[in-house]
């Protein structure tokens, strides 16, 4: 397929650009495009520029075992692999709110299952949340309100923007911005973005961040005004904790960020639920409140609109005609160890790095064109990017806000939603 | 395609139909006279005694946004009580308190409803609740929009800027997140919450703010009858779910000296305080005050005996209520600087005194006001309970010896406190479709709906007449929305897509100029990317929109 030159009709600089290679869709950017190589001109953020900026690929044809075919024949192809299939894992998921629906649709009629790729992380949030629930924030709430920020295992730096958009802002509705103050519990973080524009300095509390759950039933303790008799907890000391304990109440509004993905250890679930517990604790006699990044490769938007489709975030099976849901059995990894399912479906249009899990079973990859595949599938179809080659709808990672995202150039990519509307159609 | 339902007993409040015999005809979407004799009828449905009357229209259902998806992943445990198969037409899904949205949809339409009203719309969260609405099948769907907590709103009060201004913000707002109406939660709580005021009585101030829940009452309820927006602002009350609260909900009436207003879920601000538990049923005194109040109505918000989830924007009320909540697990959450949300699990239980009497008062409540036209039949789903127990309300409303079968089984502390088992009334069939169709269709400007007149859209429910009034409701015999039949004896026959109620009234546009200021410093989205466009819900055609007149004639304010 040629790359079709139809970028006259679209401007070649555009502002306030959402940016769905983050999970909290920054709106802001200004880019502007020429010869269909697109440039951000306000961010350095790596992510950002990656995303926006890539190479295309010499080809953007769809293949079938390696060789070039056009669009009706790959789909045709990837029809009849779900066809045959008794069950298909949808997983990767990476694609807007259009094009979780369409795949929710076939995965409903043929009793496949669907899987995000991040839902490793996603589930220590879940999970916690229908244990006990939890008290949060949002962006804008945090932006305006909040004067003292912990970040928990995690320096946000896979958010660049994020300490320059919410937690430096220059006005706020009830917080001034050199009265902020920066907290971070963990080790090897970058905190250098958690100065203030003044060059005041965060406070680090350097500890071993499996050791959070037990850190945060600590802190709570204390909180609660219980002495410990302990000295140290997961390689930080009582009195630094003691010391945290007393700005957070007497903060006006606390909020403790994590990032599920940085929560990498066993039962992690429990990290959430103990931070969480601390800001139950807090809330009894003031305001406090938590938040969690991540919500990348459209995480948010998948979760969301499985939630709302079928009543589960996502590890879910048709296979038995309604909704079965299983955090652990249903993940893509189990799926494909245990030989459950016998056709792969790999969608994934927002980052190029996510590959497919290496499989011996029928594979069609519907992925971002300039993904470098190590196996060939029996399918490639190379799909558009939702904020880039078309319109679409994305979820913010705080499952509140959700973005129209710009059709930015067009350069013939079919979105996720119409391939498997096609191929619905079709089963 | 000309259709006739030849010979039903038909239930037409807006046109004083009451039970008379009548065919009627049906094309392209739309009720129509008789035919001449000599144009051919397509095909006939022979009603001949059974009860005919327009499709349900439920005004105020938590079925779409934030909070309900937070309900949904909040209660995996509830889902696989009640798990919904895919059938060649229909799809998969879950049902029971936190239902999937398609799943909703086709439950109410089974159920004889044909419209359902999402009433707590967030600007921040318009977006998804209308993703989320456009999934649900078949039904039309309307949002009411949230204002009176937002900071936006709460700094142009506190600042005293003029009723034009508010009206421009208010009719923004409305238009740009594709609402039908407005509601207020706990008018200026949810802000005063972020503030940790864990109260905000109907005269005390926001700490912050320097304002009163009764001036943010007045000031959105004069904005939309300014406005000319039908619907009277759409309130949840200060004090929810607080002994006593009887008292606010009634100086709430009194405060606005005739300004029209919709008091939501009442059942849970009608609350008095005698007796040895300091718990008591206030539902006569708000009866007599909404008797007295031509300019109120209300819905009552029934609770039934089963487990539900309350979500709610009255992070406030929410955050005091959750140590009642079951099972032990609730979620509170602070919204860009818009509003908030709070979701707890409740289970409501005949044995327990306080459940056994917000059962008794809820009824009372229905039982007392005389007017049916200002009273819906609500539960609040899922907050009193499910949707799906509508045809059990019905029962209770209709047949006086099975609701007093159902008093004799409930918590006798409770039963002993209410005057239920006294009350002689039996809604009739009349009143019920006044209560469930013309009412709420008069009350949102629906022209077209909630009647069965010429020119009507033809979204019609057909019921077998049986005593048991559970069961006749539960499942009509046939259910046509905009003249297709899309569900028979209770089972979905085909599925098409409602449209999206809206409403766009008048401002100045000159508000989005500080409105672009205030997003641009303050918030994180900007805002031609926040508001909703016709085009996300058309969306190439699986959707529409259409847009009612602003032209309330108000006589009384």
């Amino acid at each position: 397929m040629n790359i079709a030159t139809n970028q006259k009709a679209l401007p070649s600089n555009v502002v306030d650009v959402p940016n769905p290679f983050c999970g909290t869709l920054p709106d802001d950017l200004q880019i502007t495009i020429s010869d269909n190589q697109i440039k951000v001109t306000n961010t350095d953020c790596p992510i950002t520029k990656a995303g926006f900026e890539r190479k295309l690929p010499s080809s953007l044809s769809p293949q079938v075992n390696g060789k070039d075919v056009d669009l009706n024949t790959a789909i045709a192809r990837a029809t009849s692999i779900i066809k045959k299939s008794n069950n298909t894992l949808f997983a990767g998921l990476g694609t807007d709110v259009s094009g979780n629906r369409n795949i929710l649709q076939i995965a409903d009629k043929v009793g496949g299952t669907v899987d995000h790729m991040l839902s490793e992380g996603v589930m220590r949030n879940i999970l916690a949340l229908s244990d006990h629930g939890w008290v949060m924030s949002t962006l804008t709430e945090i932006k305006n309100r909040a004067d003292l920020v912990i970040f928990v295992g995690t320096d946000a730096t896979e958010h660049s923007r994020f300490h320059e958009r919410i937690i430096w802002p220059e006005e706020a509705l009830f917080v001034e911005r050199e009265k902020r103050e920066v907290v971070y519990l963990g080790k090897k973080l970058n905190t250098k973005p958690g100065i203030s524009p003044n060059g005041k300095k965060p406070t680090t509390i350097s500890c071993d961040i499996p050791e959070i759950p037990a850190i945060m039933n600590a802190l709570n303790a204390l909180i609660e005004g219980t002495s410990l008799q302990a000295k140290k907890v997961g390689g930080t000391t009582i009195t630094n904790l003691q010391k945290l304990a007393d700005k957070v109440t007497a903060a006006e509004y606390p909020v403790f960020i994590w990032s599920p993905p940085k929560l990498n250890f066993p039962n992690a679930e429990l990290a959430v639920g103990a931070i969480s517990d601390v800001v139950r604790t807090l809330t009894k006699t003031q305001r406090a409140a938590g938040f969690s990044l991540g919500g990348g490769d459209a995480a948010a938007t998948s979760i969301a609109v499985c939630t709302w489709q079928t009543g589960y975030p996502t590890r879910v099976s048709f296979a038995k005609g309604y909704p079965e849901y299983n955090p652990s059995r249903f993940s893509t990894e189990e799926i494909l160890s245990s030989d459950q399912a016998d056709a792969l479906v790999w969608v994934s249009t927002i980052s190029s790095n996510k590959l497919p899990p290496e499989t011996k079973i029928p594979t069609i990859v519907i992925g971002e064109p300039s993904m470098k595949l190590k196996t060939t599938p029996d399918v490639f179809i190379p799909a558009g990017t939702p904020g880039i080659d078309h319109k679409g709808l994305m979820v913010r990672v705080d499952a509140v806000v959700s973005l129209p995202m710009k059709k930015i150039r067009d350069i013939g990519l079919p979105s996720v939603a119409h391939i498997f509307e096609k191929i619905y159609q079709k089963l | 395609m000309l259709i006739k339902l030849a010979g039903g007993k038909v239930y037409d409040p807006m046109h004083g139909v009451n039970g008379q015999i009548k065919d009627i005809f049906i094309r392209n979407g739309r009720i129509v006279d008789k035919p001449s004799k000599d144009e051919t009828i397509h095909k006939t449905y022979d009603v001949k005694g059974r009860v005919v009357m327009a499709g349900g229209i439920d005004p105020h259902t938590h079925i779409g946004g934030g909070k309900v998806n937070i309900a949904r992943m909040m209660l995996p445990e509830d889902h696989e009580q009640d798990l919904v198969s895919r059938t060649p037409l229909t799809r998969a899904g879950c049902g029971h308190a936190a239902p999937s949205t398609l799943t909703a949809g086709y439950r109410y339409v089974e159920m004889g409803y044909t419209a359902g009203f999402e009433p707590a719309m967030l600007q921040a969260n318009a977006r998804q609740a209308h993703m989320e609405m456009a999934d649900t099948p078949i039904i039309d769907k309307g949002a009411y929009v949230m204002l009176g907590n937002d900071d936006m709103f709460m700094r142009m009060m506190a600042q005293g800027v003029e009723q034009e201004v508010m009206n421009d913000y208010v009719g923004w707002t409305i238009s740009n997140f594709q609402a039908m109406a407005v509601k207020v939660v706990n008018p200026g709580g949810i802000s005063a919450f972020k503030f940790n005021q864990r109260q905000l009585d109907l005269d005390e101030k926001h700490t912050h703010y320097q304002i009163t829940p009764r001036d943010v009452l007045k000031t959105l309820s004069r904005s939309l009858v300014d406005l000319k927006v039908q619907h009277p602002l759409h309130v949840h009350g200060c004090n929810l779910g607080v002994p006593g609260n009887v008292e606010t909900t009634l100086d709430t009436i009194r405060g606005m000296e005739g300004l029209p207003m919709h008091m939501t879920h009442i059942q849970f601000h009608s609350f008095a305080t005698e007796g040895d538990k300091n718990f008591s049923s206030g539902a006569a005194r708000i009866a007599e005050m909404v008797n007295s109040h031509k300019n109120i109505s209300i819905d009552v918000g029934q609770i039934m005996f089963n487990q539900t989830v309350t979500a709610s924007g009255d992070t406030m009320r929410q955050y005091a209520g959750h140590s009642h909540g079951s099972p032990n697990k609730w979620v509170v959450m602070d919204i860009e600087c818009d509003n908030g949300c709070g979701v707890v699990p409740f289970k409501y239980t005949d044995k327990s005194f306080v459940n056994a009497l917000q059962w008794a008062i809820g009824l009372e409540t229905f039982l007392m006001v005389d007017d049916p036209w200002r009273v819906f039949l609500t539960t609040d789903h899922p907050n009193g309970a499910p949707f799906t127990s509508y045809p059990h309300l019905i029962r209770l409303l209709m047949d006086r010896s099975f609701r007093n079968d159902m008093l004799h089984t409930v918590n006798k502390e409770a039963a002993d406190m209410t005057v239920l088992g006294s009350i002689e009334r039996e809604y009739s069939l009349y009143e019920i479709a006044i209560m469930t169709r013309a009412a709420p269709a008069k009350s949102l400007g629906l022209t077209d709906r909630g009647q069965l007149g010429v020119g009507a859209a033809a979204d019609i429910a057909v019921y077998k007449e049986i005593d048991n009034k559970e069961k006749m409701f539960e499942k009509p015999e046939y259910v046509f929305k905009d003249g297709e039949l899309v569900a028979k004896n209770g089972k979905i026959v085909k599925v098409t897509q409602g449209t999206t109620h809206v409403i766009k009234p008048d401002y100045d546009k000159s508000i989005e100029k500080s409105l672009d200021e205030f997003y641009k410093k303050y918030h994180t989205v900007a805002l031609d990317n926040i508001v909703v466009s016709d085009d996300e819900i058309i969306d190439e055609g699986r959707g529409s929109i259409t847009q009612h007149h602003c032209s309330r004639e108000d006589t009384n304010a």
